[in-house]
């Protein structure tokens, strides 16, 4: 947990730069230690908090910052993997994989403290109503058997949006003063080979409703 | 490991596709409770790391590691490859044989012994047993020789499934012997004519970096039809579905 602060002190000094000077007036003044507190925080705490869940392997908190890391022991050439639950199999990837699978499921509500299901969080910690846009920068490089990949936005109980690559890479959702969304996602590497991969990033833009 | 030409079974038991289901749990983890009290316009937070790789089977989350019998492989595509053929020439087994790939042990002769009692009509025995068995002391156990290992090469913990995506061959039946770390004996999965996909080793469970060793026991009766071959998937299953119905 890196936590700073940062304090700014106001030194506001107002110098006598008039020559007329009036009664009660002063050449200068310093007011001091008017406090700012503007803390860096990890992602979980932020105003636009991002909680990874401990329980999904690859997603973390690295030096304050929301990762998926799954480089070292990456996916296994020709299979598909699941981080986390969807609330539906709606855009669930198909094909012969997909047809195996049976995805895990939960529909049943959503909370990141006692029921989080979903690879991680993305939680509004202001007063405020909030517009969300989530974004996946990912390279392809010059392959074009990465693997593909899907990432659900859901409240608990509905898909609110979905990310599904290749061509749709941004994913929107409303996020009341307090609330949060879980982010599931899965990787299909059935058509790639080893030393294939992911690499880029992800990015989260959040917006006061109306602003 | 050549059969007699044109009297010849093949088995194969292609590794072609598996799933893999990395789970879902409760989380412990709050951090998020404290609710902010400024408002602010706007909030952009750029450069969150993806990085995700395709790794081979044996270094993948879940892994799989080929054993030393050269019937078992990780193929040029990092697969691992369970094929009864060889590269001088053998090709599959013989009516009336018995091949056995891995150790067996007293945990796995005590688990055939179990799946006979349980068949109204078993097609293996104890007997069937070749070499690392409880017949001799000191011979080796499956983990000491397994034809293959399930690797949970992650920091999270997960339940195992496995099995056989495929139809059986008339007269020729496949067993797999696993051996966990949980040191709770051993459990046997079937593959033989009657099999309808829904053989299944599992789910036991595969605490991170814990491994899960198979063996196999291919046995033919003398009447196994030549010509047909085991060549679908076996299908590994690996989640956590803490509290969540199936």
């Amino acid at each position: 947990m890196k936590r700073r602060n940062v304090l700014l002190g106001f030194g506001a000094a107002a110098s006598g730069v008039g020559a007329a000077v009036g009664t009660g007036a002063f050449s200068a003044a310093q007011l001091d230690n008017r406090n700012v507190n503007i803390s860096v925080v990890n992602d979980s705490d932020g105003l636009v908090g991002l909680v990874p869940n401990d329980r999904i392997a690859g997603v973390d908190d690295e030096g304050g910052k929301l990762s998926i890391s799954l480089d070292d022991h990456g996916v296994n050439v020709d299979a598909l993997y699941q981080f986390g639950a969807f609330v539906d199999d709606a855009d669930f990837p198909e094909g012969e994989l997909g047809d195996q699978f049976d995805p895990v499921l939960y529909d049943g509500g959503f909370d990141v403290d006692d029921n989080f299901r979903s690879a991680f969080a993305v939680v509004n910690q202001t007063t405020r109503e909030m517009e969300v846009e989530f974004e996946l920068n990912i390279d392809y490089g010059q392959s074009e058997d990465q693997p593909q990949f899907v990432f659900q936005l859901h409240d608990g109980t509905k898909q609110l949006d979905a990310i599904d690559s290749p061509d749709e890479l941004t994913g929107d959702a409303t996020l009341g003063s307090g609330e949060a969304i879980g982010v599931s996602f899965s990787i299909d590497s059935s058509n790639s080979e080893v030393g294939d991969g992911l690499t880029g990033s992800f990015s989260v833009s959040a917006r006061e409703s109306g602003s | 490991m050549a059969g007699p030409e044109g009297a010849r079974t093949q088995v194969r038991d292609d590794m072609d596709r598996r799933k893999f289901v990395i789970g879902v749990g409760s989380l412990a983890a709050g951090g998020a409770a404290a609710m902010g009290t400024g408002a602010f316009s706007a909030a952009q937070l750029d450069n969150r790391n993806v990085d995700i790789g395709v790794s081979t089977d044996e270094s993948a989350l879940i892994g799989l590691r080929a054993g030393e019998d050269e019937l078992v492989t990780q193929d040029s595509d990092g697969k691992l490859d369970i094929d009864f053929t060889s590269s001088n020439g053998g090709d599959g087994v013989n009516p009336d044989s018995t091949y056995q790939v891995g150790a067996i042990g007293t945990d796995g002769e005590s688990a055939i012994s179990d799946y006979v009692d349980e068949e109204t009509d078993p097609a293996v025995s104890t007997g069937d047993i070749l070499y690392g068995g409880a017949v001799e002391s000191g011979e080796p156990t499956i983990d000491d020789a397994p034809a293959f290992s399930l690797l949970n090469n992650s920091e999270n913990d997960y339940n195992v499934e496995l099995f056989y995506d495929g139809d059986g061959v008339s007269g020729v039946t496949v067993l797999l012997v696993g051996d966990g770390p949980d040191n709770d004996g051993a459990a046997v999965f079937d593959i033989d004519e009657s099999n309808e996909g829904d053989g299944r080793l599992g789910g036991f469970p595969l605490p991170a970096g814990n491994e899960f060793d198979i063996s196999m026991l291919v046995v033919a009766e003398t009447d196994a039809a030549t010509g047909q071959s085991f060549d679908e998937d076996i299908i590994v299953q690996a989640g956590k579905e803490e509290g969540e119905s199936e």
